[in-house]
């Protein structure tokens, strides 16, 4: 029996109108391109645009082939045999989505720069002069982006195989199937949605990576965005652009959602199993499997690690005068802050949905998530120009006001705004999950023992989603420390985050000093990075009762 | 008392209850039976209130608890419902578990947890306990606010046949202590509702077959789905010859009261294996074509003259090779018919029912 009307119609009066504010910068974005072309649009489309499509395109299927290779073999060779090290490559793998492109980017650059240290190496010891390496460049952009995305595909294939029963597969074998055909014949065809899932995440975060293309001069779809915003001077040039990825983007959501869909039913029957049987290698055949699965960690987050660190090192005294505690204090409170924010309402929205599923509330959460489709430079012009907007009429309707300052553009509140947009899906997706693993029958019997909609999520729901909400909170956390198109063109003025910091230094080509700043995102990466490891690879505990 | 009177349910437009009325006394206990996806469970959940019926209504003690389309709110009916799943809260101690419902600490929960076994488990979460615990709290969670009606989904599912005999029998001994508690019990298994129940319903279809006592339903089924699902038997054609009597590969057998058919119609007759017994000197004798060792007894699987067969229940010393013919008496007081099935009209149709 549905709740209460009561009850239903206070949580939906409370979720509609978050969840309008929450798609309106996307609907701004996809709404605008109607209106009148700008100046800029004529000669942008003319010459920019072809090559902005193409090398976006380019980009994506280069990642996407690299994160494939990158990702699907250490995950095929980790769940089918042991051999030394397996345990903590397990782990490792994953340790690179840490790495926000940018941050790869520079460290690479650094490294294989002409007076860097590779060069210098091999001058010393082979005397020899090695050819010139193009690190900024599209094939450059493609191997960064692959080192920081495979993990996407390799977590989400891990997490398949290991939900796979291992009676499927020890049922093929005793059908006549041998070990490796066994694998792909039973296994991998029934990984195939989650090989889509990933897949599908990793171009998403492609397309919308502007860090990395950035530095590397690269004209695609989100500098272009930039260029058109910031070098031209042109907003409704940037809506078109962003429109347009915004486009891109939402084909790699609704792929990624699609398969999610078709997964659904194929976990049923089979739980979470660590314990299946691993085929023991020996030999060169062990240590061959170990350096194909210890490769992409090492690569990808290892070598950028020890060499920002030793930057950093090489530089304390400029970082201390650079007020880094400052900076760091800022981006924490930031993060803190919108991580907190964005919980709350997910938590508002997912429970909202689950007390009432009627279609205006599905419709509104639905809209509330498109934000996630949208790249950080979309979100970026879609707040902005309502928010613009908003400040005109201010000044209009209270002269008084008009002293210069901008009233919601170019506030902190505007940035978190912003950052809610952007991270609520994947908050409200976790919550969501959360929710739907318990089983109803708990809910029913608390139901059945008297307890109201609001008690019922004090007394049962909020603490066994406990782990989840934390989840959330620490996924958006690392998100919005890591953060850097949305930021740029938001920030207050005079307001600078980590992000900010290592992308300003990196651009006035000063990459020994932004490795400190560099260095703190990825710490903060790590311990979400694992989280999400574990939460991916083990039964937790709200899961296993579910 | 609780009543329902023509109750019907739907998923979506699929008729999953079809017309149900049962009424089963305060503090008495029912059970309905019924092949998975024939609506029992629905039922529950309609009583419960966690499903809304379609059309009909739902009276506990006179109160009206469902009608089409609406009723009272579940957590404001006092009923009592135990999953299948169980469905321990797996965050909260067994005894907040128990408490749930039932904030404080009366005498009638230490009765309660004392009767059934978890007095030391009380400190515990559910994780640590094995099934049958678990099944002992979720009862002690679902009886603790002292529910007037008691709702039991597969109670004993889960457990093994020794586990199962034993909570059955704590759970008849608990609700007869208590007195007032009305339960209704859903199971697949004829043997726990005969240990469970007063009253025993046989669903089908979403529909209620029959609505009687546990000796009624296996000695006097209404229908042939009754007398198939109830107990083993089978059913053999014969012919009705006059008001009391029936004539059938057996023979001539006469009941002892009418059985209601006119002289001359085409009947089959439900034939039990306690109704043939085994007796050496007998003139009629059987071929033995297979037999079941039971222990205590063989259920002997019997030919007669033409094609048919029956089925006896035969004290396990009795053994006979298969193949050799044994001598068997009848003994039939109440002769069960059932018109004759005609191949060439389908029964009945009975609207279809899903899982439910």
């Amino acid at each position: 029996m549905p709740w209460p009307r009561f009850s239903r119609r206070v949580w939906t009066a409370a979720a509609l109108p978050v969840a309008a504010a929450l798609a309106l910068p996307v609907l701004v974005v996809v709404l605008a391109p109607l209106g009148p072309a700008g100046e800029a649009w004529p000669h942008l489309s003319r010459e920019l645009l072809p090559d902005y499509l193409l090398n976006t395109l380019r980009l994506a299927c280069g990642v996407a082939f690299g994160s494939l290779l990158l990702g699907v073999i250490p995950a095929w060779l980790i769940s089918t045999y042991h051999f030394p090290g397996v345990r903590v490559l397990g782990w490792a793998l994953v340790l690179p989505l840490a790495l926000p492109g940018y941050v790869i980017a520079y460290a690479y650059t650094g490294l294989l720069d002409s007076s860097g240290p590779v060069y210098a190496f091999v001058r010393t010891w082979f005397d020899a002069t090695l050819p010139h390496l193009p690190v900024r460049s599209l094939g450059g952009a493609v191997c960064m982006l692959s080192l920081v995305l495979y993990p996407y595909v390799y977590l989400l294939l891990r997490a398949a195989l290991l939900e796979q029963s291992p009676c499927q597969v020890e049922a093929a074998r005793t059908l006549g199937c041998g070990r490796v055909s066994a694998f792909f014949r039973v296994r991998a065809l029934q990984a195939r949605p989650a090989l889509a899932t990933g897949l599908a995440l990793v171009l998403m975060e492609t397309v919308a990576d502007y860090g990395t293309v950035q530095y590397f001069g690269l004209p695609v779809l989100s500098t272009g965005i930039f260029k058109a915003w910031q070098g031209f001077g042109d907003p409704s040039t940037a809506v078109r652009l962003s429109a347009l990825l915004l486009g891109a983007s939402a084909l790699c959501l609704f792929l990624e959602r699609y398969t999610r869909y078709r997964r659904r039913y194929h976990q049923d029957g089979a739980g979470p199993n660590a314990g299946a049987a691993r085929v023991h290698l020996r030999g060169a055949r062990a240590w061959l499997a170990c350096g194909a699965c210890a490769l992409p960690p090492l690569c990808g987050f290892m070598l950028p690690c020890i060499l920002l660190a030793g930057w950093s090192l090489d530089n304390v005294a400029s970082i201390q005068r650079d007020g880094f505690g400052v900076l760091l204090v800022h981006s924490l409170l930031l993060a803190a802050g919108s991580a907190g924010l964005t919980v709350a309402l997910a938590l508002l929205l997912a429970y909202a949905r689950h007390l009432a599923p009627r279609p205006p509330i599905l419709l509104a959460t639905g809209l509330a998530r498109l934000g996630y489709a949208a790249p950080g430079a979309v979100i970026a012009i879609g707040v902005l120009i309502p928010a613009v907007w908003l400040d005109h009429r201010l000044y209009a309707w209270f002269p008084g006001l008009a002293d210069g300052r901008a009233l919601l553009s170019g506030t902190a509140g505007i940035l978190v705004f912003a950052y809610l947009v952007r991270f609520l899906a994947p908050a409200l997706q976790t919550l969501e999950g959360a929710l739907e693993r318990l089983r109803p029958s708990m809910e029913e019997t608390a139901r059945l023992l008297g307890s109201s909609a609001g008690g019922i999520l004090r007394r049962l729901h909020l603490p066994l989603i406990r782990p989840s909400l934390a989840t959330a909170a620490l996924l958006v956390f690392v998100e919005v420390l890591q953060e850097l198109p949305a930021t740029l063109l938001l920030r207050p003025f005079d307001f600078t985050t980590l992000a900010l910091r290592a992308y300003e230094l990196a651009n006035e080509e000063r990459l020994v000093e932004a490795a400190a700043p560099a260095l703190a995102i990825m710490g903060a990466g790590i311990p979400a990075v694992l989280l999400l490891y574990l939460s991916m690879t083990r039964t937790s505990w709200a899961a296993d009762n579910a | 008392m609780l009543e329902l009177d023509r109750v019907c349910a739907a998923y979506n437009r699929h008729l999953v209850l079809n017309g149900i009325s049962l009424r089963l006394k305060s503090g008495s206990s029912g059970c309905l039976l019924g092949a998975s996806g024939c609506g029992k469970t629905t039922l529950l959940r309609l009583i419960a209130g966690l499903e809304t019926p379609r059309s009909g209504e739902i009276r506990h003690n006179g109160l009206v608890l469902a009608y089409a389309g609406g009723g009272i709110p579940v957590e404001q009916r006092n009923v009592g419902m135990m999953f299948q799943d169980y469905a321990l809260f797996p965050h909260l101690r067994v005894c907040e578990n128990i408490f749930f419902g039932a904030p404080k600490a009366t005498a009638w929960v230490r009765r309660l947890t004392e009767l059934l076994g978890i007095g030391k488990l009380l400190r515990r979460y559910p994780h640590e306990l094995s099934g049958g615990q678990q099944q002992r709290v979720a009862l002690a969670r679902a009886l603790a606010p002292e529910p007037a009606l008691l709702l039991l989904d597969e109670p004993f599912s889960g457990l093994d046949p020794e586990r199962r005999e034993q909570l059955a029998r704590d759970l008849r001994g608990l609700l007869l202590e208590r007195g007032r508690t009305t339960t209704l019990t859903v199971s697949h298994s004829q043997a726990e509702s005969f240990i469970l129940a007063d009253r025993v319903g046989v669903l089908h279809n979403g529909r209620l077959c029959q609505w009687d006592t546990p000796f009624e339903l296996y000695h006097r089924p209404r229908d042939r789905y009754v007398a198939g699902f109830i107990g083993e038997g089978v059913l053999l054609p014969g012919c009705t010859l006059d008001a009391c009597s029936v004539e059938t590969a057996l023979g001539i057998i006469r009941g002892s009261r009418p059985h209601g058919h006119r002289p001359g119609t085409p009947v089959d007759m439900l034939v039990r294996p306690d109704d043939i017994l085994h007796d050496d000197d007998s003139p009629s004798t059987a071929l033995v074509l297979g037999k079941a060792f039971r222990g205590a007894q063989f259920l002997y699987t019997l030919s007669l003259a033409g094609a048919e067969q029956v089925l006896s229940l035969v004290p396990s010393h009795h053994d006979h090779a298969i193949g050799q013919p044994i001598g068997i008496r009848l003994e039939i007081e109440h002769l069960v018919l059932f018109p004759r099935y005609n191949p060439g009209k389908p029964p009945a149709a009975s609207p279809v029912a899903g899982d439910a």
